[in-house]
């Protein structure tokens, strides 16, 4: 474990901080020129994990609060662009905005009243708030009920349609690298270092005159706005969407891939979604391994929180 | 119609299946309860205790089945299963959340979740994801008939034994010293440290407690309902967990009545609205009553601890 | 800052290089197109929940392949089969749909869930693939509108037809439905409501069992006071039991039928004395059909387990592509597809023909009913 500490730090290094990162994202760029659809396709798929991690550490990493049900938020996002275009003709980038505003919305609805609560209410609320989301999309019409919305069309960019998966691939590396850098500026804000203090010590931060409620309310919306966006593009990427994809299996993933990968740092989470994406593609066709991944996660989940409780590769504490 | 009932007896009927739902909700919510009324945690692993003692009464029943039929052989399966998911919930506890009783509750959750999968999955792999079905030859549908109202004997059993097992616990936590330590340790334990109670070891036997009961009610469920998979547990977890908070949660009684309720509640809900929405009403009272009264219908308030 | 945002995506990439290392392999190797083999994508779930279903479609695909091999191939060609697992899971399954395409193969096969294959066709439209869908049956599939998917398996508006002809003969009058939320459990019911009033049978109550919620006596009492005198189960085997148990629990004296996610020989065991009677509207159940036997003995010695409920389906999906495949002289996509188009091919499952839209124009379905502990042929 000292070991690896120092790889990580070691990766934190001056040095490192620069040129690693350039030649890696130069490599991400390059990469779908020498890959197959398949790879890009797990590649793209561990980007989605990704960005919905990254929404997630928002809520869970920077300000400690547990969410259980983040698949709702990124349904809902999915919903309205897949709603807003097979039922109201809608272009797809004007669904955005729309998105956000409907993330934002619910974000409030549910946190304004149950973030004064005890930190684990809050756990079981978003899970029950999830399922209300999941059945009542599974019950409506305009949800498309239990089978959900097929045939989303693919939305052009300058002119071009994005229907391969290489045009996805760099649309969600593009999406990563945005998310990074609002989760980067978060962190270094005021806000940010007002949900660190929540999240280390809420009373000692309410007695210091931090508006604990309302902070917290923030990071809630920002996570689910992230969620949201994320849920656009995965509507438009897959062109359907239906109630199992929402379910809280994929809310334990996301949140897995959080802990995992280290609360509130940054390259931990995507190293943590990166891992969980990719990681039964290549053990999938190992038997017993690939049947039986969930388990493997479940009890590295325990080894991780009892050896190191701050996640794999945490965020170090300043001094 | 030969098979319509009156209203009244419509609404009875209704009350005896929301009677029947809410004793399993409340037996697996009294785990949920207890356990997180000493040391804070929502057990995310409870609902899989419950299905793991589904799965050991319906294996050592078709072990038994030979030698001991019939309600012999149930008592004894459920026994068996009681004992068998104590012990697991004991491990669980034990190697689990032990080690990170000081550390944060998220850590703490977390962990739990990490129990869960790793006994879902175990279960899932060993049944190859297929149900499992509990045939005992016994004549499900005998029962007494009152006007159009039906109460088979096998409810009626089912109805007792929650009952006695409730009042059994609500007498064990008042009254013996092993409830009075429970209590204490809820309030404070690092008081009870000083005043000498063993507290690793009272966490233990609640576990123990929470456990064998969750493990009842999966072995009765298994009777009862006759179907078993490894992903039974998932719903329920959730339920029971609503159930413990409706009545308050840290309360033996509020356990109890939560249970009862949102059975009774699911029961004439399917009545009177519609069933595909029953999980909604469930899921939105809970949210309603936690912003309405956080703290239960009898639970008390309390500072949460950091 | 933004160096910073740099870096972190640094480590993603460092993760990704990894896979694709894993992934770059496994490409197919030259050779003349005469010596290749015709290689055919199977799209099944293998892992999760379903992989029981996906693992017996797997081996029927491959019984079949075995023995045209045998039998000298296709236009002299050999068949391959190469599998990827969907997970009964859109996301996983869009996954796998790309990795075979990746493997250039010429055909695809498979399909269980409807949720998991909807997201996959577009991808296989778009590389110019055939899809032969062989168990997932929702109408969405073909309405999807995509001319190179076709769906072997009848859709629920062929159970429907076959339903409505057992209520009729029964002299059924109102009839109450249960299904279990998921996208077929509810889209049969959907049908139902919408068919049955056609001919004069009643909708009584539409109820929903989730999955793994046992407890159904609520929905019981409700359909008992609706005066329905016939149930229609639309779920899957795992709850079906549960629900017909409950039912005679609950006094309810009427007929009971269940569709084709419950025909399962599980279900007579696991019901008892309380399955006597219920009705099966089932797909072609591999005891039933001609030459069933030779398929189960033949199927019970290479796998050393017996057939599932969508084996010969599977099974006939392979000999179907081999005679369209001759037929058309090619292996290219848009002969093929024309002679599939065209085919009226008799196999064990029943006659495989299909519409215009290319849903089936022959239902495959069957009435069942569990007399003495077996299942019994029905025939109105």
């Amino acid at each position: 474990m000292k070991l690896l500490d120092k790889a990580f730090r070691l990766l934190g290094s001056k040095g490192a901080r620069y040129g690693v990162p350039a030649a890696l994202l130069l490599a991400m760029t390059a990469l779908p020129f020498f890959l197959d659809d398949y790879a890009l396709h797990v590649l793209w798929n561990a980007m989605f994990y990704a960005l919905l991690a990254l929404g997630l550490n928002v809520i869970v990493g920077y300000c400690g609060l547990c969410d259980l049900g983040y698949a709702a938020k990124f349904a809902i996002g999915a919903y309205t662009t897949g709603i807003l275009m097979k039922s109201f003709g809608w272009n797809f980038w004007l669904t955005l905005p729309m998105s956000i505003l409907v993330a934002v919305i619910t974000a409030v609805i549910i946190g304004a009243p149950t973030l004064k609560l005890r930190s684990d209410y809050l756990a079981i609320v978003t899970l029950g708030f999830a399922e209300i989301v999941r059945i009542t999309a599974r019950n409506l019409p305009i949800t498309g009920s239990a089978s959900g919305l097929n045939a989303i069309a693919r939305p052009s960019l300058f002119g071009l349609r994005l229907t391969k998966i290489s045009h996805w691939y760099y649309v969600f590396l593009v999406l990563v690298v945005i998310f990074v850098f609002i989760s980067n500026r978060l962190r270094h804000s005021r806000f940010g270092r007002a949900l660190a203090y929540i999240r280390e010590d809420e009373d000692a931060a309410q007695a210091m005159g931090v508006d604990t409620t309302r902070y917290k309310l923030y990071a809630y919306m920002i996570g689910a706005v992230l969620g949201g966006v994320t849920g656009s593009f995965f509507a438009v990427t897959m062109t359907s969407i239906s109630p199992g994809s929402f379910d809280f299996t994929q809310s334990a993933n996301i949140l897995l891939a959080v802990i995992l990968g280290g609360m509130g740092k940054i390259p931990g989470v995507i190293a943590g979604a990166a891992f969980f994406a990719i990681f039964p593609e290549i053990f999938r066709d190992v038997p017993i391994v690939g049947n039986m991944r969930m388990l493997f996660f479940g009890l590295l989940l325990i080894v991780v929180m009892i050896t190191r409780p701050q996640g794999f590769w945490p965020e170090r504490k300043r001094g | 119609m030969v098979f319509a009932l009156s209203k009244w007896e419509v609404l009875l009927q209704q009350g005896v299946n929301g009677l029947i739902l809410g004793s399993f909700y409340a037996l697996v919510a009294l785990g949920y309860s207890m356990v997180y009324g000493i040391i804070k945690l929502l057990n995310f692993a409870h609902g899989d205790i419950y299905m793991t003692g589904a799965f050991v009464c319906l294996s050592v029943f078709g072990v038994l089945s030979g030698v001991l039929p019939g309600w012999a052989g149930i008592a004894c399966s459920i026994v068996a299963a009681m004992i068998f998911s104590a012990v697991l919930g004991w491990l669980a506890q034990r190697f689990a959340y032990r080690p990170l009783l000081g550390a944060p509750r998220l850590s703490l959750l977390i962990t739990a979740i990490g129990v869960s999968l790793v006994i879902y999955n175990t279960v899932m792999a060993i049944t190859n994801s297929q149900p499992l079905f509990f045939t005992s030859g016994l004549d499900n549908a005998a029962g007494i008939k009152i006007g159009g109202i039906t109460v088979t004997y096998i409810q009626l059993i089912l109805l007792s034994v929650a009952a006695c097992v409730m009042i059994g616990l609500t007498l064990f936590i008042g009254s013996t010293r092993t409830g009075k330590a429970m209590r204490a340790i809820a309030l404070d334990q690092d008081t009870c440290r000083l005043m000498g109670i063993n507290v690793n070891k009272v966490i233990g036997l609640t576990f123990l407690l929470g456990s064998a009961l969750a493990a009842l009610a999966g072995g009765l469920a298994c009777v009862y309902y006759g179907n078993v998979q490894y992903n039974m547990g998932y719903t329920i977890g959730i339920k029971a967990f609503t159930a413990a908070v409706i009545g308050g949660i840290g309360s033996i009684p509020g356990a109890m009545l939560g249970g009862l309720l949102l059975g009774l509640l699911e029961a004439v809900g399917t009545q009177l609205l519609d069933s595909s929405w029953k999980d909604v009403f469930a899921f939105g009272l809970l949210i309603l009553i936690l912003i309405l009264r956080p703290n239960g219908l009898l639970g008390k308030s309390e500072i949460e601890r950091m | 800052m933004r160096k910073h945002a740099i870096r972190y995506i640094a480590v993603l990439a460092a993760l990704t290089l990894l896979s694709s290392v894993f992934a770059g392999c496994g490409k197919t190797s030259g050779g003349t197109e005469a010596e290749k083999p015709i290689t055919i994508g199977v799209l099944v779930p293998l892992s999760g929940s379903e992989a029981y279903y996906g693992n017996d479609m797997l081996q029927s695909y491959k019984l079949a392949c075995d023995e045209i091999n045998a039998a000298g191939g296709v236009l002299g060609r050999k068949l391959a089969l190469y599998e990827a697992d969907d997970g009964c899971d859109p996301n996983m399954a869009t996954q796998a749909a790309s990795k075979i395409i990746a493997k250039g193969v010429d055909f695809v096969v498979g399909g269980y869930g409807s949720g998991a294959t909807i997201p996959t066709l577009q991808l296989f439209y778009d590389e110019d693939l055939l899809m032969l869908v062989s168990c997932a049956n929702s109408t969405d599939i073909t309405k999807l509108g995509l001319n190179q998917t076709f769906m072997i398996n009848s859709p629920g508006t062929h159970a429907v037809i076959t339903l409505t002809e057992l209520c009729k003969s029964l002299g059924t009058k109102k009839v109450a439905l249960i299904h279990q939320g998921d996208a077929y459990t509810k889209n049969l019911s959907d049908i139902c409501e919408k068919e049955l009033p056609k001919s004069d049978i009643a909708i009584a109550k539409v109820q929903v069992m989730e999955k793994n919620t046992p407890d159904v006596s609520a929905i019981v009492t409700a359909i008992r006071n609706s005066g329905a005198d016939f149930v229609y189960w639309c779920g899957y085997h795992a709850d079906g039991s549960n629900v017909i148990k409950q039912l005679r629990r609950g006094g309810y004296q009427g007929n009971i039928a269940v569709g084709d996610g419950s025909a399962s020989v599980e279900l007579i065991s696991a019901c008892g004395s309380d399955g006597e009677g219920v009705y099966v509207t089932s797909p072609p159940f591999v005891e039933f059909a001609q030459g069933g036997e030779k398929f189960v003995a033949d199927y019970k010695a290479k796998f050393n387990m017996a057939p599932g409920t969508y084996a010969t389906l599977c099974y006939d999906t392979i000999y179907l592509l081999k005679e369209a495949i001759e037929q058309a002289g090619t292996t290219e996509t848009a002969s093929v597809r024309d002679a599939v188009q065209g085919a009226a091919y008799q196999g064990l499952s029943g006659m495989i023909k299909f519409t215009p839209e290319r849903e089936p124009a022959v239902s495959n379905f069957i009435i069942l009913q569990i007399k003495d502990g077996k299942f019994d042929l029905v025939t109105l």
